[in-house]
């Protein structure tokens, strides 16, 4: 790429960044007087972010402490996605009938919203007691985010060269032995695909659900203050998720091309 | 009793509806110790047959027995440097060899399997090398590590699968010296396979040629009775050098002329069955004449010649 001055990367950016305020700006001092202007928005939101981590209320935190809950959440779902799908993408990849008899299903699930998700799970877990949202989100966030790793997994497995098979065949390796010592090593790049666009629909999810189970966390204070008419702060929301989405990405791109290098 | 015997192997492959025969009636008997080079066109079923002496595939017909006893699958008593190396990308030179040396030598101690590793390391003179993975090396350094994991296995036959066609012509000639050196040291039974006779030659006890493909044979194993150390300056204006290669070349010329000329065509059926009345229409199609039975089951018939 072209490098037209120094300190291009960093200029150009809020160079960008300075067009959407004052578009924003525009909007909300003409087209729309209930959308809170930028200096409104960092008045209202000042305590939320220099005290990230404070705890007033229930539902009344600093941003970063409502993050860390929201985070956690995330995690827990992720990992569960990861556990089952892992497998399951094996499984896929390996067995031509398996294949057969699960994709359509797959196919059919995979674009099912959260949104559609979310309910179901409230009610599978609703023997739980007050545990039912929780669950139900966690179930939400599993079903959803699995699918990328799912696939990914399954091609990556189907991709392996017959050349490292052959290598296995001729040294006669366990079957324990060829999975981890050759096909999960050959299908990791592919998986981190997969990993990368999972985490992704996970962050995703994790705001639906929390609006609607309204549970403390992003999500649930970003609608618990629309309801409580502080547009402000769903402003601040937005910001928060977008910034948190955009590290969580790159920080799986990081990794992920780590893999890729082998 | 010889150590390995091929007989009457033949081998073919499902080629859409039909079978191409890749390999016809193939008999071969290796006795220990000898080195054996294959040479013939590319596309005649070489690979195929080192597969079916590694036991990775199967014959059809014929069986392929070694020591006496029929091979039913692949194991690292038959030791295989494949054409395009097949080392594992995310081990290194050290891990890859190691591999081999802990699945062939379980009881082995951790430092007896260390030095062994190591060792045929220093075979291939990787020794620097020992820690790159094989994208970090170059291809001629590749093949090493290949020809080093096969030989650390100490298998009884060494299969080799063009191992040196990717290489250029210096690093080729440079390798041949270093396989003709550890073969005469190691003293394996060696079965390689070229595309090239002054490598077979310059290699190998026996060359034998193997006719264009498909449906190919062995032809007469010519036997090379040149001393060694085999020196490649002189070698050549031998008169054993040249009727050798004569005779190779002449087999693979013969063959290829001999080849024969197979078309193939797909015939459609002429449309004689009668039209399907009883189909209903439906407003939604617009086609105006009835549909005649062949079009709703296609049939089309293959001929050979």
């Amino acid at each position: 790429m072209e490098k037209r001055f120094k300190l291009d990367w960093l200029i150009l950016p809020l160079v960008g960044m300075m067009i959407i305020t004052l578009i924003w700006n525009l909007v909300s001092s003409t087209v729309s007087k209930e959308l809170p202007s930028p200096g409104q928005t960092w008045e209202k939101s000042k305590e939320y972010i220099l005290k990230p981590f404070e705890k007033r209320g229930e539902m009344d935190q600093g941003i970063l402490r409502f993050t860390w809950y929201s985070l956690v959440l995330v995690a827990k779902g992720y990992l569960l996605a990861l556990v089952i799908g892992i497998p399951l993408g094996f499984l896929l990849g390996l067995s031509k009938v398996f294949s057969r008899i699960f994709d359509p299903i797959i196919q059919i699930l995979r674009p099912v919203s959260p949104l559609a998700w979310l309910p179901l799970g409230m009610v599978i877990f609703l023997s739980a007691g007050s545990k039912a949202s929780d669950l139900g989100a966690l179930f939400t966030i599993a079903v959803c985010a699995m699918w990328p790793t799912v696939l990914n997994t399954a091609v990556g497995v189907r991709a392996i060269p017959q050349d490292y098979l052959n290598v296995a065949r001729v040294l006669k390796l366990s079957r324990t032995k060829t999975l981890f010592k050759v096909l999960l090593p050959a299908t990791l790049p592919y998986m981190f695909t997969g990993f990368r666009l999972s985490l992704g629909i996970a962050w995703l999810v994790i705001v639906a659900a929390e609006m609607l189970t309204g549970r403390p966390g992003v999500g649930g204070f970003l609608w618990q203050e629309y309801n409580a008419l502080i547009y402000e702060h769903i402003i601040l929301c937005i910001v928060t998720i977008g910034l948190v989405g955009f590290l969580l990405d790159r920080g799986m791109f990081l990794l992920e091309s780590r893999f890729k290098s082998i | 009793m010889s150590f390995l015997k091929i007989s009457g192997v033949s081998k073919s492959f499902a080629k859409g509806s039909g079978k191409v025969e890749i390999l016809k009636d193939i008999n071969l008997e290796i006795q220990k110790g000898e080195f054996v080079a294959l040479v013939g066109y590319s596309g005649s079923g070489k690979t195929t047959l080192i597969s079916l002496i590694s036991g990775l595939l199967k014959p059809d017909v014929g069986q392929v027995t070694l020591n006496g006893s029929t091979i039913t699958g692949p194991g690292p008593d038959r030791g295989v440097v494949f054409q395009n190396y097949s080392l594992l990308p995310w081990l290194t030179v050290y891990q890859n060899i190691h591999l081999a040396v802990e699945q062939v030598f379980p009881d082995w101690s951790a430092e007896k399997k260390d030095k062994h590793t190591l060792d045929h390391i220093a075979m291939v003179s990787l020794s620097q090398a020992r820690d790159k993975k094989p994208k970090e090396l170059s291809g001629g350094m590749r093949q090493r590590v290949a020809l080093a994991r096969a030989l650390a296995m100490d298998p009884q036959l060494l299969l080799m699968d063009e191992p040196l066609g990717a290489l250029d012509a210096l690093n080729r000639a440079k390798l041949q010296d270093e396989i003709s050196a550890i073969w005469a040291q190691a003293q394996k039974t060696v079965v390689m396979i070229t595309n090239d006779i002054d490598e077979g030659i310059y290699l190998a006890d026996r060359i034998i040629p193997l006719s264009h493909g498909p449906g190919a044979t062995l032809g007469p194993s010519i036997p090379i009775n040149l001393p060694r150390p085999r020196s490649r300056l002189t070698m050549t204006h031998t008169e054993e050098f040249k009727e050798a290669k004569l005779q190779v070349l002449e087999f693979l010329l013969k063959s290829n002329s001999q080849k024969k000329t197979s078309v193939a065509k797909t015939l459609t059926l002429p449309n004689i069955e009668p039209e399907d009345l009883g189909r209903k229409s439906f407003p939604w199609n617009r086609r105006k004449t009835p549909i005649r039975k062949t079009e709703i089951k296609n049939e089309t018939i293959q001929i050979e010649t």
